[in-house]
């Protein structure tokens, strides 16, 4: 009974790192030290039931024997795994991860923004996935989600309506409309998304603060609000222009310091990369552990039935 | 029987050492690079987004010939400088099945227009105003060069101006091989 406990726990230990995934807990040493003590209680159960090895406990050491399977995979991704990373980049960019060794494409579809999109993972090998809005996809010892950021796609115009070029030449996507707002910063006692763009043929930086519509609703009291973008445009001396500060909201234009500029604020996929259990030991320890418990229950329930009915065939040649 | 079970397990748990180990410890691609010379050898993305002629055209339109895809801005005074030896290029090699493809970031016809009149140029040029050319071709400034082959193959990428004669030695061996 004690095994089927242990093993249950470490199983559950183990298990909790796919269903939670991510959490810096795995990566520690409390949970590498649980882990540690309950493999160690296990392996030390197996040795002694393989050197009794009697036909009753064959059942048990499979139990065991799966469970440091499951314990072992867990062990590993928590000790040898790398910390969980979150990759956000701009639409169209590829970047190159090194746990899991590969590359992640972010899709560029300007229209895909509107609607959940799927960011491809081409592993070193040439092994690809797609990696959905809203599921987790495993790569080896590794487990993506994708989580929806708000991103502001902008636009510049000079004043006759002509559209300019934007630039990010503080972000790794120079030539992305796309601000990602991966900075945050501190603005009346609000921690808000922040970022920056430049306008070059103006000679214009324009800092941008993301209000997500909660945060707007919240501070104007209404019930609902929809996000918007506060811009402040500077000269290429870095100085504030006369009054251009102005919130613009999602889908709108507006003409500050000298440019019409315009946003629209949606979703676009980050991708969350955690270490996990590797996936084929985790099945192979699971069914193990669960052939073992199987076996364990049939055992206990038909051999005693056995017993018996040999006990009686025994007893009748005794009669005769 | 007892050994068996004990050397089992042991070579069980031997293995899956070396699995978890090979799994976690192994290390990535890292040195990767970034900017458009990173690019060589991956597919060349294609958008389709008004010339500044009028007609709708993509870079896969130009499959086939070895393709010079420069990006540009007219507010980019090295874009100005390089612009007029990117047009010689085309002149010198228009007929040896090379193709200089401009693409302007971002700015209206208007603009492009009236800059490309004005440094006579006559090769196409694409109007990419959503900067989906910028961004997948990952440029790191303007102006930046990429050289995609007939198959569309993306072969080498140049962040920063080129001078003629750069662009002569990185386009003539391309055009030995494709015009063999």
């Amino acid at each position: 009974m004690t095994i089927v406990l242990l093993a249950c726990i470490c199983l559950i230990a183990v298990v909790v790192q796919d269903a939670f995934p991510g959490l810096a807990w795995y990566h520690t040493g409390s949970y590498a030290l649980l882990l540690f003590v309950l493999c160690a209680l296990l392996a030390w159960r197996l040795q002694k039931l393989l050197r009794v090895s009697s036909a009753r406990d064959r059942p048990l050491s499979l139990v065991t024997a799966g469970a440091l399977i499951v314990g072992a995979a867990g062990l590993a991704s928590g000790l040898l795994g790398p910390d969980t990373q979150t990759y956000v980049s701009a639409p169209g960019a590829n970047v190159a991860i090194s746990e899991p060794a590969g590359m992640l494409q972010f899709p560029i579809d300007p229209t895909a923004l509107q609607r959940p999109v799927a960011v491809r993972f081409e592993g070193a090998g040439g092994h690809a996935i797609a990696v959905p809005a809203k599921a987790r996809r495993y790569f080896g010892g590794f487990v993506m989600w994708s989580v929806a950021r708000e991103v502001a796609v902008v636009s510049a115009e000079d004043l006759r309506g002509r559209r300019l070029t934007i630039t990010q030449p503080s972000n790794p996507s120079f030539l992305s409309p796309v601000l990602l707002f991966v900075q945050r910063s501190q603005i009346g006692g609000r921690t808000l998304p922040v970022d920056s763009f430049s306008i070059p043929a103006m000679q214009r930086t324009v800092k941008a603060v993301l209000f997500s519509g909660p945060v707007l609703a919240q501070m104007r009291d209404a019930r609902a609000h929809l996000p918007a973008v506060l811009v402040a445009v500077e000269d290429d001396r870095g100085h504030l222009l006369p009054g251009a500060i102005r919130l613009i909201p999602t889908h709108a234009h507006a003409a500050v310091g000298g440019v019409i500029i315009g946003d629209t604020i949606l979703g676009y996929p980050q991708i969350v990369v955690a270490a996990a259990p590797y996936l084929p030991l985790l099945v192979l320890g699971i069914a193990v552990l669960v052939a073992g418990l199987i076996w364990r229950i049939a055992f206990q329930k038909f051999v005693p039935l056995v017993n018996r009915k040999r006990s009686i065939l025994t007893a009748g040649t005794t009669v005769e | 029987m007892r050994n068996i079970w004990a050397v089992g397990g042991f070579a069980l748990g031997a293995l899956i050492l070396i699995v978890l180990a090979a799994v976690y410890l192994r290390s990535g691609p890292s040195a990767q690079g970034v900017g458009p010379a990173a690019l060589a050898g991956s597919h060349a993305q294609s958008f389709t987004v008004p010339e500044i002629s009028g007609r709708v055209a993509s870079l896969d339109d130009f499959r086939g010939r070895l393709v010079v895809l420069n990006l540009w801005a007219s507010w980019c005074p090295p874009c100005r400088a390089e612009l007029p030896d990117l047009e010689r290029l085309y002149d010198a090699f228009r007929g040896r099945n090379l193709v200089v493809v401009g693409v302007n970031e971002g700015e209206s016809l208007e603009r492009a227009r009236a800059f490309a009149g004005a440094l006579r140029l006559h090769f196409p040029i694409l109007l990419d105003e959503n900067q989906s050319y910028g961004r997948v071709y990952a440029a790191l400034g303007l102006p930046t060069t990429i050289i995609v082959d007939a198959r569309g193959t993306v072969v080498r990428g140049f962040d920063g101006a080129l001078t003629f004669d750069q662009m002569k030695a990185a386009v003539r061996p391309l055009l030995v091989n494709l015009n063999r």
